[in-house]
């Protein structure tokens, strides 16, 4: 067990440094100008330019500016915002907004999707089972954009339930609460979808009915003998998800302006903040492969047949 | 027969009712039918089945796969998904009770206490995600209300009982982490860790080498010799039974064709099918020759054919076959036929 | 459980049918439960009308949908149009129908290059294994670290903008982003799903006769390992139409006067309040566009699972 945690943040290594050169490069190599719009309409100021080269790196062979640029993030160092910004600042200040969101979204699909899976898949082919099986595809199919457009005016504007924007630096668990259902919006109709699959699956299986044939009161034979397995798979998507959360943040952020990692990360691709863009997307890539080893592990305490040896 | 109904609150812990066999008879399956009504339309499974079966005895259900014996099992242990399988006629009693027509949570808690079944493939019949100790522990949790320590304690002698090695240390190994024969053996720790009064044994050998089969079926013979239990042995294997059983019911179609003990049976089958069933097992005293297989195929359970099912596989089969079913009825004493000439076939 | 009983009692029926029902292959299994599915139906027919939408949009309206009637901005359905008009004036009608070029472009061209890359490089993992394997995999770890819409953003954004000039060289931009970032996921699957069928006697046996490398690929492996390819390549099409209007949502894919729907329900989802006609049209064909395809994915999956019939 060990070892094999030792062995998988050994294998990250190369991945966050492939995903971040290939991050650095479309930001900073690409024929895109770093300096364009960075003066308003006109063209900057060759002493400007000149300076800003220098300070970014950008005169050196991209090779040789990646190195500089991972030196430097080795020891902690984010480098600065185009504004002259410490883009660690800006992180610290972001980052946890996102995660509270991601993290909200993430145990609002959760809790309500296994839910609704459960149910479904125990009543197959009933009225709810159909309704479900139909708004979820409603919902997975309507992009997120709409979903959260529609939410915010219904919802917040109409209805008055939620509030319609954030309006401060650091939103409240209640402001963020419809962005996160927004978010949520697509995995949980994933999440009900897989429970209700993996349940039924499972429910076929020879070990429910044995259980059966043990004279197990039904609850105990599906509540614990097959939901149990079922819930493998979920996990794992559960786990996956969090890292597509963190990127769909961008739209849900934008929508309801809330201050996080998503829209400063948008604004800052927007205005060719290479810094910005690399070091967020780097602390993103982090956390996903954290995350996913996590995962792994808690699927390896799941199902047994795994060995992680 | 007496049976004592506690009605006060009838929980797992003291099931409430005791179920006491008349003359040592234990179960009655009597003209039993079972269909599955599919989108193709009914399949007639089980077509009028009827047996005995009493303390201490042993019968085996012989057949081909989709003749019906396994839904048999399954009908008596009240495991069948329903719908889609239908019971639309007869009586399953156990100690004089129909458990047909018992509310579901009083026969819920027959599975276990009085009538138990194993399976044929152990490891997708044992759940993957539990210690195999766990498993077995939970009859006695669920059924007898026993705290998780003494379950688990009662579980390790369980599982020495069926001979598996090093049963303490295994206790919290996985169904995956056994071999295939000890995998089986687990399966019958927990099929008769609360003593029923009849097991149903589905196939408990097919998935095994042919060793470990052997080996399986002696701990099975022992385990009934012991707890003079009712066994009900359902395989398409003539070799396994002929040691174990003490008697023989073949089935065909949903049918009994041949009803008989096992010695008889075997020395003078009174069915063609069952002739050919015999006929079909490799000898070594014949060896060289051609081995005889029974033609054709069972017929398609949703079109039974009319007259004899048997009909149109049958070497001897004439006008009266093809027209005229013939009932299970008594050829010489004690051995039950369905076929228009049964004595024929019993004297050839 | 019982389930293999009915299947032990059905089992019989093809046999005394006789030889024609005993050649049944898997895939005329698969058309035959494909054909009574009215899942499949359903989605086959929107595809059908959306590729039409797509190929020959004039044969839906007369209209031009960059016909800018600004005296009759933001008219409702009805008056005088189907679908009403926005706030430049256009007929709604005409722009979602013209809106269906963009979204079915990067939808099948993405699907097919990710489908080649990912398909290819999955192969040659799965086939070679070893180093082939352990690069590729790493590689395709580095690309599936990043979030597609992020990657996406950062790609689309560092393009140089001349392209933006010309349609179909926009489209290709979106597509090479989508195809770039997308094809590890099909890569993986794949990669699983060859092998799975390597070991299989059948490939075993054309080994050990010599059959060459390409043919026992071509004529035993791909057509073993393609189905899941196809099915999850379906879904994923719908997906990338879902990416593609986000994009031009967040003002990155399409530009005006390219017609997209994303770029209506970008302009209209301002308007929500008082002229709710703007978004709905072009949500809804955006969404039965992306359900179609994940429907046909879905109907596909079921037919070739013989599990779930």
């Amino acid at each position: 067990m060990g070892t094999y945690v030792i062995r998988r943040l050994l294998q990250m290594i190369p991945v966050i440094l492939g995903a971040t050169f290939l991050i650095f490069t479309m930001v900073f190599a690409l024929p895109g100008d770093p300096l364009a719009g960075k003066c308003g309409e006109r063209p900057c100021p060759p002493a400007y330019a000149a300076a800003f080269r220098e300070k970014y790196n950008l005169n050196d062979p991209l090779p040789i500016q990646y190195g500089k640029y991972v030196g430097n993030l080795a020891q902690g160092d984010f480098g600065e915002t185009t504004n002259g910004i410490k883009v660690i600042d800006q992180l610290k200040a972001r980052y946890p907004i996102t995660a509270q969101l991601a993290l909200m979204a993430l145990a609002f699909e959760a809790i309500i999707g296994i839910t609704v899976g459960v149910f479904t898949g125990i009543r197959r082919g009933g009225f709810l089972d159909n309704l479900v099986l139909i708004s979820t595809l409603v919902v997975i199919s309507i992009p997120v954009f709409v979903v959260g457009g529609l939410s915010q005016y219904f919802l917040g504007v109409r209805l008055g339930l939620f509030p319609v924007t954030v309006t401060s630096a650091n939103p409240t668990f209640y402001q963020l609460m419809l962005p996160a259902m927004v978010l949520g919006s697509i995995s949980l109709a994933y999440i009900s979808r897989l429970t209700r699959t993996s349940l039924v699956e499972n429910l076929r299986s020879d070990y429910v009915r044995t259980a059966t044939a043990k004279g197990l009161r039904r609850r105990r034979a599906v509540g614990l003998h097959a939901l149990r397995n079922s819930l493998i798979p979920v996990v794992t998507f559960i786990g996956f998800d969090f890292g597509f959360l963190l990127g769909g943040a961008i739209v849900t952020e934008a929508i309801f302006n809330i201050p996080g990692v998503g829209g400063y990360l948008f604004r800052s691709i927007r205005a060719r903040d290479g810094a910005s863009v690399v070091g967020t997307v780097t602390v993103l890539v982090i956390v996903f492969l954290f995350v996913n080893l996590l995962v792994d592990l808690l699927y390896g305490l799941l199902d047994p047949r795994i060995s992680h040896d | 027969m007496t049976t004592t109904q506690d009605t006060t609150t009838p929980s797992d812990k003291t099931s409430g009712v005791t179920y006491t066999p008349e003359d040592g008879l234990l179960l009655e399956v009597e003209d039993l039918y079972v269909e599955f009504h599919t989108p193709d339309g009914i399949a007639t499974a089980i077509n009028g089945v009827s047996f005995d079966l009493h303390q201490g005895e042993s019968l085996a259900i012989l057949g081909e796969s989709g003749s019906g014996k396994s839904v048999t099992a399954q009908a008596i242990m009240g495991i069948l998904d329903m719908p889609p399988a239908v019971i639309p006629g007869g009586h399953i009693r156990y100690c004089g009770q129909d458990l047909l027509s018992m509310p579901e949570d009083q026969r819920r808690r027959t599975r276990g206490p009085e009538v138990s079944m194993i399976f044929q493939d152990a490891l997708s019949s044992l759940n993957p995600v539990f210690p195999v100790g766990w498993q077995i522990a939970e009859m006695f949790r669920m059924h007898r209300g026993v705290n998780k320590s003494d379950a688990l304690e009662q579980a390790i002698r369980l599982m020495e009982r069926v001979q598996i090695p090093a049963a303490r240390d295994r206790v919290k190994a996985y169904p995956h982490q056994f071999s295939g024969g000890m995998r089986q053996r687990i399966m019958i720790a927990m099929a008769i860790a609360l003593d029923p009064a009849v097991l149903i044994a589905d196939e408990p050998t097919t998935a095994l080498d042919v060793t470990v089969q052997a080996q399986i079926m002696a701990l099975l013979d022992e385990l009934q010799q012991e707890r003079q239990m009712g066994l009900i042995l359902i395989t398409h294997d003539l070799g396994v039974v002929a040691d174990v059983a003490d008697r023989i019911a073949v089935m065909y179609a949903g049918r009994f064709v041949e009803k008989a003990d096992v010695v008889e049976l075997y020395s003078a089958p009174a069915h063609p099918y069952t002739r050919g069933l015999l006929e079909s097992i490799p000898r070594l005293d014949q060896k060289g020759q051609t081995l005889a297989a029974i033609g054709g195929l069972p017929p398609n359970l949703m079109r039974i054919p009319p007259g004899c099912p048997f009909n149109p596989r049958c070497r001897r089969a004439e006008d009266v076959c093809r027209r005229d079913r013939p009932e299970l009825r008594e050829v010489v004493p004690g051995r039950f036929a369905a076929c228009h000439f049964a004595e024929e076939v019993i004297n050839a | 459980m019982t389930d293999a009983a009915v299947a032990e009692v059905t089992v019989a029926e093809p046999r005394e049918g006789g030889v024609r029902e005993e050649e049944r292959s898997l895939a005329s299994d698969a058309w035959r439960a494909l054909r009574g599915n009215p899942v499949f139906w359903v989605s086959a027919v929107l595809i059908a009308v959306f590729t039409l939408m797509a190929i020959w949009p004039s044969l839906f309206t007369n209209t031009d949908p960059r016909e800018a009637i600004l005296a009759e901005s933001r008219s409702r359905p009805g008056d005088g149009t189907w679908f009403g008009r926005d706030i430049q004036g256009y007929d709604i009608y005409a722009r979602c129908i013209y809106g269906a070029r963009a979204s079915i472009l990067v939808g099948v061209m993405t699907t097919a290059m990710a489908v080649a890359i990912g398909g290819g490089i999955g192969m040659i993992s799965g086939y070679l294994g070893g180093a082939w394997d352990a690069t590729f995999s790493r590689i395709g770890d580095i690309f599936f670290s990043i979030p597609l819409l992020l990657g996406a953003i950062i790609f689309l954004s560092s393009l140089p903008e001349f392209f933006n000039d010309n349609y179909f060289l926009v489209i290709m931009k979106v597509v090479l982003a989508l195809a770039f970032l997308g094809w590890p996921s099909l890569a993986r699957l794949m990669r699983s799903s060859v092998i799975q069928v390597k070991p299989n006697d059948y490939v075993q046996a054309a080994r050990a006769l010599g059959a060459s490398p390409s043919r026992i690929i071509r004529s035993h492996i791909l057509p073993n390992s393609l189905a899941p390819l196809i099915v999850v390549a379906t879904i994923s099409l719908g997906g990338y139409i879902a990416v593609e209007a986000t994009l031009s949502f967040l003002g990155i894919g399409l530009q005006p006067p390219a017609i997209s729907w994303g770029i209506d329900i970008s302009a209209a989802i301002v308007g929500l309040r008082t002229t709710p006609h703007m978004l709905f049209f072009p949500s809804l064909f955006l969404s039965l566009a992306v359900l179609g395809f994940i429907l046909m994915g879905d109907a596909v999956r079921d037919a070739l699972d013989p599990k779930t019939r």
